[in-house]
């Protein structure tokens, strides 16, 4: 921008400003229009003073813009953060930064402030996966950059924390049912009470709903992919694959989803019980190298199942004017299967040559107390001090069967079971020096049995400048602990355990600029982060293949086998900017979020190379205009993501180097109150995906062979309506 | 007599547990707006009444209610009542914020009365006494303003709820009726409403 555009510019903001601030009602809108955020220092407070940049995505923005799971309201509605979805769990990031099939772990995610990354692979998924009933979502708060000086491990990327609806917003019996035409149904019951409870005021919100989805068909291939590595013969896919030796054809049975899930909050005085059920199964369509390594074509019996059951118990107290105390007692019961079949000799176990069908089990259990005390030193909030102390055990159990086709005998590898327990304390101190500044320096320890230990700092300052500007400046650190598969799964053909990890690390600078002109906001802002240690599984050298196989880690006949090792840097820079706001009595609603971001992952005595699936250059615009009076509101949102290497760019040899395109997603949603039935209301929408493919490469074929030196990539769903009915009684 | 005299133990036991479980269900009111937003709303919200200058005088006092011995309640006003002094002013006028333990309805209008106070702010902690409160102050010539959003329904004219991590305006227009608080129109479509 040249010196004069600049000027320019500062002078029409002003000039806005002033004639903003002449407005009152103006004034009191953009009041009504400011954010309050929670989940960034654990108090509320608005999202111009928090100490982290944050995107507040309302109950209402979710039903205007026909949202309807977290990595939708990611894409379209957030700041700084991505999702992109290769039919299976969604993968997120921020900033630039996606680390792909991580399964969620660089992301915390929270649901009423209890986490539901699960314990033995860090799992968190983003999609309707997660299992959250969505009419309960009262907010999401979506806090970017590292996290973990209050919450500890996987809160690298950022900490995403669904908050659900009082009783008073979410009152009555609530009967809904949606479709995406003609591919899954979701119906949904809620009910929310005010009432007496033992002489006392309560409330009970809950919400049940199933989900379920097949399809849409793809079609794959064909992919030649030669001959069986121990038959010799050409390798078996199944029936429903092309053929002998080639892998692909229609899908039909292996893309679906069943999600039955059950959300219910309990408040009572002082006390909050809150509770969460879910399963989580679903089948992907193809072979990748994320999920599904291995198996037949189409066949709908491979698939992975999730179990949680999550109880949060918490109970605070007022002691004094100074200092409040809050509990927390909180279990989690969670376990994985991976189911799949493979009538390939390769894909099993020695002499398992007529297939088999392999599972892969992980269970965790854990079991948590936390302590908090706030002391407001001058009643006032200009001096606050937190402390806290988090205790937890967990059990972890995993292992993975071999069922062979033909004699059903079984054969496990990698068997591992082992108690694990967690202490953290961390502190806060905030302190506001007149009405202008407002400072927050924390930092928490962590000592985990599994890795050792882990201190996150964090620092911010803000800087009210004038009326309605706010300057941001922010250090962070953050940490994820190594999961307990990457730490001790083993088997004798494919993989040697880890024999120490030490927690991935990521620290992160960012400035900010914000200005609100009445019910309008304009943000700024810069970052850089370092991140170190990242775990990845890489080969064995022949002299480490060797001595493991000496040592009996490996079978004899393993002629390549890997192990997850502290390997990776990343160093990562960039802007994003935003802009949001409302007028026409805030009926007509828009905001712009862009980021850029420039992205380098490295390993040791290797040059820098960019970050696969991750787009440098992503974000999103949305305009909605509630027409009123029994009419409906119409909202038109989309999304772009920059091109993309493919996940397999950098490692697989393909000609040409495999990218997704410029990604543009559109959906246009109609919404409001149905005329004439009272309670009853509709949402419909429509999105459009400008592109056929995804930046995953699918089937078996993860790398070039001469028969098939180009990738093929996953493809993606380009057009669905969506229709919805909710009847409030 | 055993039996009897572990009877009478196990009862005391059980009221015991029965009081603590109440003293700690008892307490239940949660300041949902941050309590700078508050005094912030509070200013612009007294702007668009249009008995509030009339009302006032020369400084718009604001009585901040606060009942003794409830720990939220003390911190709640000593935090509001450091805010509105550092407001520059309130509908234009200096705003003079004075801390009123509560004790009773009665004193609270005499108080009110006497100080010729604009705003009376309630702290939490009066959720009992608020249709008392609501009552007393019928035909009284003040502003209302509670901290709980809850207050609103039971006879407080202006409140402030969080719905969707953003602040809402709540109006008792009856309540304000018969506290002579006559607001705009502009206000109103800002509010929801409560007849």
């Amino acid at each position: 921008m040249s010196r004069r555009a600049f000027f320019s510019t500062v002078a029409a903001a002003t000039l806005f400003a002033a004639s903003a601030r002449a407005d009152d009602a103006s004034d009191l809108e953009g009041l009504l229009e400011q954010t309050v955020v929670e989940t960034a220092s654990q108090t509320a407070e608005t999202s111009s003073t928090a100490p982290a940049t944050s995107t507040i995505v309302t109950a209402e923005d979710l039903r205007r813009h026909g949202i309807r799971s977290l990595d939708e309201a990611i894409n379209f509605l957030s700041l700084g953060m991505m999702a992109t979805s290769p039919l299976h769990s969604v993968e997120v990031g921020a900033r630039g930064v996606l680390l792909t099939s991580d399964y969620g772990n660089h992301m915390l995610l929270l649901v009423d402030g209890h986490v539901m990354n699960e314990q033995w692979d860090g799992t968190a998924y983003f999609e309707r996966g997660a299992g959250i009933p969505f009419e309960l979502i009262d907010r999401v708060e979506l806090i970017l950059g590292p996290g973990s000086v209050l919450y500890g491990s996987n809160a690298m990327l950022g900490v995403i924390n669904v908050i659900t609806k009082r009783a008073k917003d979410f009152a009555g019996g609530h009967a809904i049912v949606e479709a995406d035409v003609p591919t899954s149904l979701r119906m949904a019951l809620g009910y929310g009470r005010e009432f007496r409870l033992l002489g006392v005021d309560a409330e009970l919100t809950v919400q049940a709903e199933y989900y379920t989805q097949n399809g849409p068909t793809f079609t794959f291939g064909p992919q030649p992919y030669g001959a069986d590595a121990v038959t010799g013969a050409p390798k078996n896919f199944g029936p429903r694959s092309t053929g002998p030796g080639v892998w692909g054809g229609r899908s039909e049975n292996t893309y679906y989803t069943r999600i039955p899930s059950v959300y219910a909050r309990l408040v009572a005085g002082e006390f909050e019980v809150s509770t969460r059920a879910t399963s989580y199964k679903r089948a992907t369509p193809y072979i990748n190298g994320i999920n599904l390594n291995l198996g037949d074509f189409d066949d709908p019996s491979s698939y992975e199942v999730e179990r949680w059951l999550s109880l949060d118990v918490r109970h605070k107290r007022a002691l004094s004017s100074v200092v409040d105390l809050r509990t927390r007692l909180y279990g989690d019961v969670y376990d994985y299967r991976e189911y799949e079949t493979s009538s390939a000799a390769e894909d099993c176990l020695p002499g398992q040559t007529a297939g088999c069908r392999r599972t892969i089990f992980g269970t965790s259990r854990w079991t948590g107390l936390e302590l908090q005390g706030t002391f407001d030193w001058l009643k006032d909030g200009s001096l606050v001090s937190l402390v806290g102390v988090d205790g937890r055990l967990r059990h972890i159990e995993q292992r993975t069967d071999f069922v062979d086709a033909a004699s059903t005998a079984v054969s496990t590898l990698g068997r591992d079971s082992r108690n694990e327990g967690l202490a953290a304390v961390y502190a806060q101190q905030t302190a506001r020096l007149g009405r202008a500044i407002g400072l927050n320096a924390g930092v928490r320890f962590d000592a985990d049995e599994r890795f050792g230990t882990a201190l996150s700092p964090r620092a911010a300052a803000t800087w009210s400048t004038w009326d309605g500007g706010t300057l941001k400046a922010i250090y962070a650190e953050a940490f994820r602990a190594p999961t307990a598969y990457e730490l001790y799964y083993a088997d004798p053909a494919t993989e040697v355990s880890a024999t120490s990890l030490r927690p991935e690390h990521v620290r992160s600078v960012e400035g900010s600029f914000e200005q609100r002109f009445g019910a309008q906001r304009v943000f700024m802002g810069v970052f850089r982060s370092w991140w170190k240690d990242l775990i990845s599984l890489e080969p064995l050298s022949p002299g480490e293949l060797a001595q493991a196989t000496a040592s009996g880690q490996l079978g004899t006949t393993a002629a390549l086998a890997y192990q997850y090792r502290n390997e990776a840097s990343l160093d990562d820079y960039g802007w994003n900017g935003a802009y949001e706001g409302a007028a026409v009595d805030r009926r007509l609603r828009y905001g712009l979020n862009v980021t850029g971001s420039y992205a380098r992952k490295s390993h040791p005595d290797a040059p820098s190379t960019p970050l696969t699936v991750a787009p440098q250059l992503f974000g999103n615009a949305r305009v909605s205009y509630d027409l009123r009076g029994g009419w409906p509101t119409l909202a038109l949102a989309g999304y772009a993501h920059g091109r993309a290497l493919a996940d397999r760019a950098l490692d697989g040899g393909f000609t040409p180097v495999p990218r997704s395109p410029v990604q543009l997603v559109l959906r246009g949603t109609v919404s409001g109150p149905m005329p004439g039935v009272r309670g009853l209301s509709y949402r419909a929408s429509a999105t459009w995906s400008g592109v056929s493919h995804t930046a995953y490469v699918a089937g078996p074929n993860q790398a070039a062979t001469p028969q098939q030196p180009a990738a093929e990539l996953a493809p993606v769903d380009r057009f669905r309506t969506t229709v919805g009915l909710q009847y409030d009684f | 007599m055993r039996g009897p005299c572990l009877s009478r133990r196990r009862s005391l036991q059980l009221a015991l547990g029965w009081a603590v479980l109440r003293e700690g269900l008892a307490r239940a009111e949660d300041v949902t707006v941050p309590l700078d937003l508050q005094v912030e709303l509070l200013a612009k919200v007294a702007a668009y009444d249009r008995n509030f200058a009339a009302r006032a005088g020369t400084e718009a006092r604001c009585l901040i209610v606060r009942r003794p011995g409830v720990a939220e309640s003390a911190r709640v006003s000593t935090h509001v009542h450091k805010a509105i002094g550092g407001l520059s002013a309130i509908a234009g006028l200096p705003a003079v914020p004075v801390l009123v333990d509560w004790s009773g309805p009665a004193a609270l209008k005499e108080t009110i009365k006497a100080q010729r106070a604009a705003i009376a702010y309630l702290a939490p902690g009066l959720g009992d006494d608020v249709e008392s409160i609501a009552a007393a102050l019928d035909g009284v010539d003040v502003l209302s303003v509670a901290a709980i959003a809850s207050y609103v329904a039971k006879g407080v004219v202006v409140g402030f709820d969080l719905v969707s991590g953003k602040p809402k305006l709540i109006v008792h227009l009856g309540q304000a009726k018969k506290q002579n608080v006559a607001f705009k129109a502009e206000l109103l479509k800002m509010a929801r409403v409560i007849e």
